[in-house]
């Protein structure tokens, strides 16, 4: 047999050989590609099939998980705690059979007690507590593919709410490079931490991106009986996104006692810190606040510059009529005068025939400023 | 007929409800939870299936999720109040987008009832029978 083989493959190399290279290097790359198509397509068949069989069985699993939570335990108001125990250990012996039962279990679990309250929530989190599914949850924080530890820290934030032994375990994540871990994490500790759920903020080094910031917003205002400490002492934070965050925090809860802090954010080195101070400050009344934003007007760049316009108008003292005045008939810039003119509307002690006469009396302006001051006067017309 | 005679009426017969919900999971729970009620329950998954069954049946309630696929829950329920019978049917809508205006803004389109997910599944029962023994009374009176 071993000859037989020996003599094909030698009479193989001599029909090989009688070609010129060129024709032997063809068919080896030939031979080569028919068979990594072969290896590349029994692969992908072999891996359809596993999925069919892996999908199947989740399936299977699915259907066993809803039929065991809704077809009994969530579905019968008056249980008794020894029925519970028998569903409970009902349920810990699939969960031993079946090693995607688990997983299947805890997302069905979550997901139930994210859409109800009262006592079918209480029955879901009795059951996690009983099944000591947290345990797969911290397990998953310690693993390394960032998804599985995103999704442990996910189940820690809906079943393990206001258990602060956890938090520890978060602090490595909290500045995570991954964006998606690091929020989830930032999400966790909110929520598990339960006297100072925003102390993250302190040591937060990475960026919070905007959207990220939306989704803590999301999670701060829907986290009942949240302590909701004063943003004003993250205000110095060196990470500016970390600011920028407790600016529209600040905002959000009205927090006043923070206008002093935010009147220091005036001499900020980001254009985006100055110009969201000075936009609060506006919104939060701070007469305080006026005379120093007026001082640093002129240094300041036109972006800020409206947005002191605008503050001025907002905070409406009506001890700076004369600069607003000023603005709207001395500056050269079209939105300067506009927003000078919009801030003038309701500020007191504002004479509108009285501006059209000073303005009649400057020399011809191509800036129409009459025009922009009826314009701003408009009611029919949002400025 | 007096109210005694409806009561009992009403506690004998079937009422038929569509639950629209594109959550399977919530969807198949909230169907055996008010099956278990003794309701009839027709169900959808989608804003298509759901006109679909608006169109062909008349229901003593609709429960409607704001967020769906094809049709929003919105667009639902202004076809409802245009469906010849269904425009009196009520309308509990129920969703996790709960900003003042979305509440204001369901409710001014027909619904008649708002509920802000995570809710309890009682307080959704009681709704579901007030809301349905009041349609009923007007519409036995």
């Amino acid at each position: 047999m071993n000859k037989q083989n020996y003599s094909s493959v030698k009479s193989f190399y001599e029909w090989f050989n009688q070609y010129p290279l060129f024709i032997e290097i063809a068919i080896v790359i030939i031979l080569l590609s028919v068979v990594l198509f072969i290896i590349g397509n029994v692969s992908l068949l072999f891996k359809r099939i596993f999925d069919a069989y892996h999908d199947v069985r989740i399936k299977k699993a699915k259907e066993l998980v809803t039929a065991e939570l809704t077809a009994d335990l969530m579905m019968d108001d008056s249980l008794t705690d020894h029925d519970f125990d028998k569903y409970a250990i009902r349920i810990r012996e699939l969960m031993l059979k079946n090693r995607l039962f688990k997983q299947v279990l805890i997302d069905q679990v979550i997901f139930y007690h994210r859409n109800f309250t009262d006592s079918t929530s209480r029955i879901l989190q009795k059951l996690f507590n009983q099944l000591n599914l947290a345990d797969s949850a911290l397990k998953k924080l310690k693993r390394g593919a960032w998804e599985l530890r995103a999704k442990g820290l996910k189940e820690i934030q809906e079943m393990m709410t206001g258990e602060s032994n956890y938090v520890q375990l978060l602090n490595p994540l909290l500045n995570d490079k991954n964006n998606d871990l690091r929020i989830e994490a930032q999400a966790a500790y909110i929520r598990l931490h339960k006297e100072n759920p925003f102390k993250f903020l302190a040591h937060t080094t990475e960026e919070l991106l905007e959207w990220h910031q939306i989704l803590l917003c999301e999670i701060i205002t829907n986290t009942p009986n949240l302590e909701v400490p004063e943003f004003r002492i993250y205000l110095r934070s060196k990470n500016e996104s970390v600011c920028s965050f407790c600016i529209k925090l600040i905002e959000y809860y009205q927090q006043l006692d923070a206008i002093p802090d935010l009147i220091n954010l005036l001499d900020h080195p980001s254009q985006k810190i100055r110009a969201a101070a000075v936009s609060l400050l506006g919104k939060l009344d701070a007469e305080q606040a006026e005379r120093l934003m007026i001082a640093k007007f002129p240094m300041e760049d036109l972006k800020i510059q409206l947005k002191i316009l605008e503050s001025v108008g907002e905070i409406g003292s009506g001890e700076n009529l004369t600069f607003l005045q000023t603005q709207f008939l001395e500056s050269e810039e079209f939105t300067l005068v506009k927003t000078a003119g919009c801030a003038l509307v309701n500020y007191p002690f504002f004479d509108k025939e009285e501006l059209i006469q000073e303005v009649n009396q400057l020399d011809d302006s191509p800036l129409a400023r009459e025009t922009i001051l009826n314009h701003c006067t408009n009611v029919l017309i949002r400025n | 007929m007096d109210g005694t005679d409806i009561a009992t009426r009403m506690l004998h017969m079937k009422n038929k409800i569509l639950i629209v919900e594109d959550e399977f999971l919530m969807l198949s729970f909230l169907r055996q939870r008010t099956e278990k009620e003794n309701f009839k329950v027709d169900i959808a998954i989608d804003g298509n299936q759901a006109i679909e069954c608006i169109d062909k049946n008349k229901y003593d309630c609709i429960l409607v999720d704001l967020m769906l696929p094809f049709v929003s829950g919105f667009e639902l329920i202004a076809h409802i109040r245009a469906n010849k019978q269904n425009k009196e049917t009520p309308i509990i809508v129920l969703s996790a987008l709960s900003t003042e205006s979305t509440i204001i803004e369901t409710l001014s389109i027909g619904a008649n009832d708002f509920l802000k997910k995570p809710f309890a599944l009682n307080v959704l029962l009681t709704k579901l029978k007030l809301l349905i023994g009041g349609h009923n009374l007007l519409r036995t009176a």
